[in-house]
């Protein structure tokens, strides 16, 4: 009967192989209207030459209505609330977060992909079979797939979202180490901050150590681990981490109280930790230390180069420190690489088996590997046959005229969409990017051996639970990270403390745990 | 009549369809403060829910304080903004030197035409603790220098100092046209009794601009619960935001991105009730006291 079914499924394969040379694709063209969102970086979609490339091989063309990142957000959902004219699909690999996609998918404005995806998605459901975390990540709890994924398993999205850096050469100067406990980053900041390390004459313009208060790459939410658990404010994992089976609100544990004591008493009231990290948009943060001389004694970010890519080269990574009794602890996460959402179809989308069809060709890695890096010619080489670095390609490393990695690659692709890159292909095909590589290299030295707490996994929630989210968690999750910043700037943890959990408590945040632990019971269980 | 004076009917025409199509069909969609919006029934196909959304907005944790906050920043700003217009008419207008005249409106006026997501990248960046102009003068005077955007009790004095220099040279129009409407025979006859200029400013000026006066107060009145929702956003830092999340700011957060439909028309119907009970008292007292009223 096994030998039957396969036999089955190998003629089945052959056919549809048959069929993919001859007519798979449409005969005449055939047009889709896609919301597309835009990075500043990223130059105009409609000229990307991998677009091109896909519309010539599939007949299919794709009207992009390019829409800025900024403004992203609140268009698609305005345009999804108003359930009128909506295009057939919207893409990009943050198109919508998984709260959302349920709740559109739950009022019948996405549509279910199973059926498509069993039958003409050959490329996709060859990458789920291999990849049953990936299924998982994007199963909605009724069992349906809303969206198609970005996976990118290259160690940038790696397991640690958040790395520390510091300025070496203003530590040689002061004849100071890379510090490995807190007493020791507290005196070197404080070096930092008394002395002119760089040389610029004004002993006062060198911030010890910035961050930004928002997401889990550049907050300090990392150093809470000494404490306890980290933390991170992250909209997938909303400050929840899983020890041993239990779902836990950092928020609310003895270790996050101790944290924000110790930072305010010993960082934050001394001027060791840059203030205006509560109130830095992203642009901001990044501009930083971009003048003639470097600025910053240390940094959070998720990769070095975030930040001052002038000075990059004076600093070097940190591992995590040792805590006042001794103990660190760091956050990772297990779904990482996933995006859920990387494109979605909408209830408007009157004929999806085409557009669908354009879709499974980014997930054949050599279509796949175009958009995520650029196309061959142009951001990528080809290697030749038995090349002994192993590889099929490499990257072209001369960029135009003072360009960075980054412009030269947003400008000419559309990186980050549905599409999926496993280790295997990062072991064969393409070598990772040097940054990624930098980065899985500090990940596995540093940060894997003490990386103990773990964030909550992505996952989606059933609809009924999605709406109760959306209901209590904004208020907990706004309390909280008010009164986060509030004791980290100005103190105050000790006497409001007992007041603050009952605050929490009457908002529900039982019920909000509950939520997630049922949800991750269902999952793991 | 319509025969007889139909140029005038026709100019009325535009408004009436700028209200009919602009103010009055919205109201359609206020039946959505007692549903709960199911995107694909439509709005008058989603099922009712009764109060359920207003239970859940006055039963916010935070509802006292996000009342508090509105009721701050704007009763702060109109005190503010809403005198100083007429103040700077009444000097624009006994200025002698028209030439000079107009070089001081055209720069008071110019900071209107600055838009909100600027004018507020304005304020990070004078009051940066570490690089702002505000704080640099500070210093070099031996102060301190302070983290403005990061103190809520500073957020309703930047609001409403960067609100005054925007507003108040563009405020100062309509009150300049209400004085040239005075006729300047009482000038002269005030002048021929020997009146000086205040006393001409507080017995002729005044009283032939209070009719504009009391109608603006009216109009500002039932302005107050919606404080200019974008500048308080866009000022908001995760520091300041005890005194900054007001409720347009909330309804954004929860109504918009979190897509409760019902929640956020069930908050502007709230608003628009409280709006219009201070419309009606304050027009009822300035009826009572001044003699001029809206209605």
């Amino acid at each position: 009967m096994k030998k039957l079914v396969s036999l089955l499924l190998a003629l089945a394969l052959f056919l549809s192989c048959a069929a993919l040379a001859e007519d798979y694709y449409p005969a005449e063209k055939v047009s889709y209207n896609v919301w597309i969102r835009m990075r500043p970086m990223n130059g105009n979609a409609d000229d990307m030459e991998i677009f091109r490339i896909m519309e010539d091989k599939t007949n299919i063309h794709l009207n992009f209505e390019q829409i800025p990142q900024a403004d992203w957000e609140e268009k698609i959902l305005q345009n999804l609330n108003g359930g009128k004219d909506l295009p057939d699909a919207y893409y990009s690999g943050y198109s919508l977060t998984s709260t959302q996609l349920l709740f559109y998918a739950g009022q019948g404005l996405l549509l279910p992909l199973n059926n498509l995806i069993e039958e003409y998605m050959p490329n996709f459901k060859a990458k789920l079979e291999a990849h049953p975390e990936v299924k998982a990540a994007i199963t909605a709890p009724d069992g349906n797939i809303y969206s198609l994924p970005f996976c990118r398993f290259d160690g940038l999205t790696g397991q640690i979202p958040s790395n520390m850096f510091i300025n070496k050469v203003w530590l040689d100067k002061l004849g100071l180490a890379v510090p490995t406990t807190i007493d020791e980053l507290e005196t070197v900041l404080t070096a930092f901050k008394e002395n002119d390390c760089n040389g610029n004459g004004n002993p006062n313009d060198e911030i010890p150590m910035t961050f930004k208060f928002e997401g889990s790459q550049r907050d300090l939410g990392g150093l809470f681990g000494m404490f306890g658990y980290a933390d991170n404010l992250y909209g997938g994992q909303h400050h929840f981490c899983v020890d041993d089976g239990k779902v836990i609100f950092t928020p609310a544990t003895e270790g996050y109280k101790k944290a924000c004591a110790y930072l305010y008493e010993h960082f934050f009231s001394k001027g060791l930790i840059d203030l205006e990290g509560f109130t830095m948009d992203k642009a901001t943060y990044n501009a930083q230390n971009q003048g003639e001389v470097a600025n910053i004694g240390s940094y959070f970010s998720w990769n070095i180069f975030d930040l001052g890519q002038a000075h990059m080269d004076e600093y070097v990574p940190m591992a995590p420190l040792l805590g006042p009794d001794g103990t660190t602890s760091w956050g990772y996460v297990t779904s990482s690489g996933i995006e859920t959402v990387g494109l979605v179809l909408t209830k408007d989308c009157k004929d999806p088996v085409n557009l669908i069809k354009w879709a499974d060709l980014t997930y054949d890695d050599f279509y796949g590997m175009q958009l995520e890096y650029g196309c061959i010619g142009t951001n990528i080489v080809e290697l030749p046959e038995g090349d002994e670095s192993g590889y099929k390609y490499d990257y072209v490393r001369e960029y135009p005229d003072g360009m960075t990695y980054d412009e030269f690659l947003f400008g000419n692709t559309y990186p980050d969409s549905c599409l999926a890159l496993f280790r295997d292909f990062y072991d064969t095909i393409l070598p990772m990017p040097d940054s990624a590589k930098a980065k899985d290299k500090i990940n596995n030295e540093m940060y894997l051996p003490v990386a103990t707490t773990k964030y909550y996994p992505t996952l989606l929630f059933s609809a009924e639970d999605n709406d109760r989210i959306n209901e209590i968690a904004p208020d907990i999750i706004g309390k909280a990270e008010e009164m986060r910043a509030e004791w980290l700037a100005r103190g105050g943890v000790e006497d409001q403390w007992d007041e603050y959990l009952a605050t929490l408590d009457a908002m529900g945040l039982q019920e909000y745990i509950d939520i997630y632990q049922k949800t991750y019971d269902n999952a793991y269980n | 009549m319509v025969r007889q004076h139909w140029p005038l009917y026709l100019f009325l025409l535009p408004t009436i369809v700028y209200f009919l199509l602009f103010r009055f069909y919205p109201m359609y969609g206020l039946q959505l403060a007692f549903k709960n919006y199911r995107i694909l029934d439509g709005i008058s196909g989603s099922p009712w829910n009764g109060v359920e959304n207003f239970r859940r907005f006055f039963s916010t944790a935070d509802f006292g304080k996000l009342m508090w906050n509105t009721l701050g920043v704007s009763v702060f700003t109109l005190i503010f903004t809403f005198p100083l217009p007429i103040i700077l008419a009444l000097l624009l207008n006994q200025l002698p030197s028209l030439k000079y005249k107009k070089l001081v409106q055209t720069t008071v006026y110019a900071p209107h035409f600055i838009s909100t997501v600027v004018m507020v990248g304005m304020i990070f960046l004078f009051t940066s603790p570490s690089s702002g102009i505000i704080n640099k003068i500070a210093e070099g005077l031996g102060g301190k220098p302070v983290h403005y955007m990061a103190e809520p009790g500073w957020f309703v004095p930047l609001y409403v100092i960067s609100e005054v220099w925007q507003s108040t040279g563009w405020g100062s129009i309509l009150y300049l046209a209400a004085l040239s409407g005075i006729s300047p025979e009482l000038h002269e006859a005030a002048l021929v009794d020997g009146a000086n200029k205040f006393q001409r400013i507080l017995h002729i000026d005044i009283p032939g601009i209070l009719p504009t006066i009391v109608i603006m107060m009216i109009l500002n009145a039932g302005k107050i619960m919606n404080v200019g929702f974008e500048k308080a956003y866009l000022m908001q830092t995760s520091l300041n935001i005890r005194a900054s999340e007001i409720i347009a700011t909330y309804v954004y957060k929860r109504g918009v991105l979190k897509s409760q439909v019902g929640l956020a028309t069930a908050v502007g119907l709230f608003d628009s009730v409280v709006n219009m009970i201070l419309v009606v008292s304050v027009n009822w007292i300035s009826r009572k006291v001044t003699d001029s009223s809206l209605f």
